[in-house]
């Protein structure tokens, strides 16, 4: 019983914890699967918007400077146009108020005016010439010498100088204002930034994480990606138009993402370590999925406890009810005194100590009742019941420190050891004095014999049958004497 | 320490003597250009010791042309304005030019800022014959006048000092000679030459010229003149190549001969061995995928830079001696094909 019980508890326990194992599993699995799609997604994100808005402080850069030059060619007076030493006065002005480096005008004969000179200008600047005067334009241009020159050009309308039509004015702009505004110096946490022309050639002169300054993005790229992500790549650049590509650049896998900077004709590049955002947000995911373990095991050592207290529990409700079981078993119901099976578990217990030489002297006193049937017969099983228990509490009263059994209908056995034992003889007889007194007067009684243990007794039973003998014999001496 | 001076003045005549008498064994041979090519400009350029007079200067320069040889000379010109204005002498100036060379409008130019109020005016002769009298005219009226950049005005003329190249002519030989070793000493050969009387352009020619005598395998089919034109140049070349079938070589003596002639030979696919001047972006393009054999590259940067630097020594009325020479030499470096990249760097940051 106690066997199967806990067999069973442990078979539910591990099929509990299993399926709440698996359970936890699959659930982790797919929460996995969900964060990596998160993770890109999140990187996706985080990439636009580093690109986005660098992209968006150059525009406002640029913006800024537009503003400020037209401000500058609206602001110009008539005094300012009298004569070039005025004219190079002015230009002076706006370079110190707007910090520029450069700040110029060009005529209609392509002669630019600075602060400090007067020179032709036509071979020098792309945008001096045809259309691209007419209108707001962004040159980046390789000049002899001096690396690339960046110029933002705006048209100039309405104003003359010594007799010319003043058709632009322009700003020079150095990169590396920009490339200081934009903080391209994020290496610590392995994030690379920069800007190229269309056709891939640096225009930050800064390296580009393990793309150096001198190298040509695309052409470095071509040896990165296939032929159709490289197409891509650099149709993207040619046509302005933002994206993203994946590569293994020295044993790393890196994304680069790219956005257009609006008018300018340039792209600004963001690289990064493809594990970057897996490694920030992938933290979040093993700290989840830490947990999620730390709940499985939770989980399982609490249904072990669980279903180990339950069989403990189990067990001792068993063990009570056997308990209890067998006391009902040793007690008889009616009188509250040892049953006939308790005397039986006696006589085991007894006869093994004979067995072993281990017992200690002993008597057996056999008491039965007199006129039990005459009482039943004539007041009921009631009124016998009643006076078997007042036969019971007369034996009890008289053997108070000896085991009393009733082993039968009306037959009671007592054991007695000790101080009963050395009292034995008087004991018996004060029982018979009462029984007989009782008898007299119409209240239970009993008819008593008693037999001690004798050495060469195999058994209690000898014993008994001697008492049982006897106390036959003070039966029939009291039904005589009546 | 006179004493010392003297016998360093002698070594260096001495040297140069020695240099002249064997310059034409001295053309760098192909593939030992390499040091030459990174020196070939200097960005380094720095101010002398010299304390101007005057904390404002206004010059006036005009020269032969709108063309990108000289806005590179302008570069030159504007650091050094920006080191003079660190040392708080502020220059001004006018560089100006016609977007066709002309010895005329060059004449009226100069007249014009005879008028003006500078303290130096500077000129790119496109004339010698022209404006060597005008810039004596302009002396004569007590105006400062200098030459500058690679055409110097006609001997005797008044001019005070001339910053620029002072060996045309040896430029020139130097590209023939390395063509003509090139070509194995023999073969028909044609040049192209910038603007009649340009000095710089004539000079260079004539370099050519004495330089073919001595190679009597070389017979020279054609010189003409593109006038610095490039599309000019390219037209040209196209009549050279289809009126000699069998054309070894092209020789050019200005920027943009070269441009003009790689275009077409390139086109027509002909294998003809072109030498040029100048460092147009265009041409050290052609040099680096060997359309072009050599080109000779003259350091405008630092002719601009030292025009600026001898023009205020002028202005103060310093005349050529102990502090500038009458003639501030610049160099010219021959760069061959596996030195193009590295110029084309160098000069317009592409890589």
């Amino acid at each position: 019983m106690k066997r199967s019980l806990l067999i069973t508890t442990l078979v539910g326990a591990v099929i509990v914890v299993l399926i709440v194992t698996g359970a936890t599993i699959w659930m982790s699995a797919g929460a996995r699967s969900a964060t990596d799609r998160a993770v890109e997604k999140v990187s996706d994100f985080y990439l636009e918007e580093l690109a986005g808005r660098r992209s968006q402080v150059v525009s406002r850069f640029l913006e800024t400077i537009t503003e400020e030059a037209e401000r500058a060619v609206l602001l110009m007076k008539p005094e300012n146009l009298r004569s070039r030493d005025a004219l190079r006065e002015y230009i002076g002005y706006v370079k110190a108020l707007y910090g520029f480096d450069v700040f110029a005008v060009a005529d209609e004969d392509n002669i630019v005016y600075t602060e400090y000179s007067t020179y032709s200008g036509g071979s020098r600047y792309a945008f001096l010439s045809g259309q691209q005067a007419q209108r707001k334009t962004i040159t980046t241009s390789a000049v002899y010498g001096a690396g690339k020159e960046i110029c933002l050009s705006i048209p100039v309308e309405k104003l003359e100088f010594m007799g010319k039509k003043l058709k632009t004015c322009f700003v020079k702009i150095n990169m590396s204002d920009i490339v200081s505004m934009l903080a391209f110096n994020t290496e610590e946490n392995g994030t690379h930034f920069s800007m190229y022309y269309e056709n891939g050639e640096n225009l930050t002169g800064l390296d580009f994480g393990p793309i150096g300054a001198r190298e040509n993005l695309l052409e470095a790229m071509r040896q990165q990606l296939t032929n159709e992500q490289w197409q891509t790549l650099s149709g993207q650049f040619a046509e302005g138009v933002s994206g993203e590509a994946q590569f293994t650049y020295s044993g790393r896998d890196q994304i680069l993402y790219y956005a257009p900077i609006p008018e300018t004709g340039w792209m600004i590049t963001v690289l990064i370590p493809k594990n970057l955002v897996y490694d920030q947000i992938g933290g979040i995911r093993e700290e989840t999925m830490t947990r999620s373990t730390i709940q499985i095991i939770a989980t399982c050592a609490a249904l072990l406890i669980f279903f180990t207290v339950l069989a403990v529990q189990a067990n001792r409700i068993s063990q009570a009810k056997i308990e209890a079981e067998r006391k009902i078993a040793v007690k008889d119901a009616l009188t509250g005194v040892g049953s006939k099976y308790a005397f039986t578990r006696k006589v085991e217990t007894v006869d093994a100590e004979i067995q072993k030489g281990t017992v200690k002297p002993f008597a057996i006193v056999v008491c039965d009742l007199n006129g039990l049937k005459q009482v039943n017969d004539t007041k009921g099983h009631e009124a016998g019941d009643a006076y078997i228990r007042e036969a019971c509490r007369l034996i009890c009263g008289m053997y108070s420190h000896s085991p009393v059994y009733r082993i039968g209908g009306d037959e009671f056995v007592i054991y007695l050891q000790d101080a009963d034992y050395e009292r034995r003889d008087e004991l018996l007889a004060e029982l018979n004095r009462t029984s007989e007194a009782n008898m007299a007067d119409g209240n239970a009684s009993v008819a008593a014999g008693m037999a001690d243990y004798e050495p060469g007794d195999q058994s209690i039973q000898d014993a008994l049958g001697r008492a049982d003998q006897r106390m036959y014999e003070q039966k029939r001496q009291m039904k005589g004497g009546r | 320490m006179a004493q010392r001076r003297n016998g360093f003045m002698m070594l260096v005549i001495m040297l140069l003597a020695l240099c002249t008498v064997l310059y034409p064994a001295a053309v760098p041979a192909e593939g030992d250009t390499d040091e030459n090519a990174e020196g070939a400009v200097r960005f380094d350029l720095l101010l002398d010791s010299y304390e101007p007079e005057k904390d404002h200067y206004n010059f006036y320069f005009t020269y032969k042309t709108v063309h990108a040889w000289w806005d590179a000379v302008a570069m030159g010109m504007e650091e050094a304005q920006r080191q003079y204005l660190m040392k708080g002498v502020t220059i001004t100036y006018d560089y100006v030019a016609p977007d066709a060379a002309s010895a005329e409008d060059q004449q009226i130019r100069l007249r014009e800022a005879a008028a003006g109020d500078y303290d130096v005016i500077g000129v790119d002769v496109a004339d010698e014959s022209l404006i060597s009298p005008v810039l004596d005219e302009l002396a004569e009226a007590g105006i400062r006048v200098m030459t500058f950049s690679s055409s110097d005005a006609a001997s005797g003329c008044r001019r005070i000092a001339y910053v620029g190249n002072t060996h045309n002519y040896e430029d020139g030989a130097q590209l023939a000679q390395a063509m003509y070793e090139k070509i194995g000493g023999k073969g028909k050969v044609a040049m192209l030459v910038g603007t009649h009387g340009a000095p710089c352009h004539e000079d260079r020619a004539k370099g050519v010229q004495d330089m073919t005598a001595r190679y009597p395998g070389i017979e020279m089919v054609a010189v003409e003149y593109d006038q610095d034109s490039i599309d000019l140049a390219y037209d040209l070349t196209m009549e050279i190549l289809n009126q000699n079938p069998d054309l070894s070589g092209l020789i050019c003596c200005n920027m943009s001969n070269p441009v003009g002639a790689a275009r077409a030979v390139k086109e027509t696919g002909r294998n003809v061995v072109i030498v040029g001047m100048d460092h147009d972006r265009e041409a050290l393009r052609y040099l680096r995928e060997g359309t072009i054999y050599c080109l000779g590259i003259q350091d405008c940067y630092s002719i601009g830079f030292d025009t600026i630097r001898v023009a205020v020594k002028v202005a103060d009325g310093i005349l050529p001696g102990d502090l500038y020479p009458e003639k501030t030499e610049e160099q010219t470096t021959i760069i061959y094909q596996q030195d193009a990249q590295q110029m084309l760097e160098l000069l317009y940051g592409e890589i």
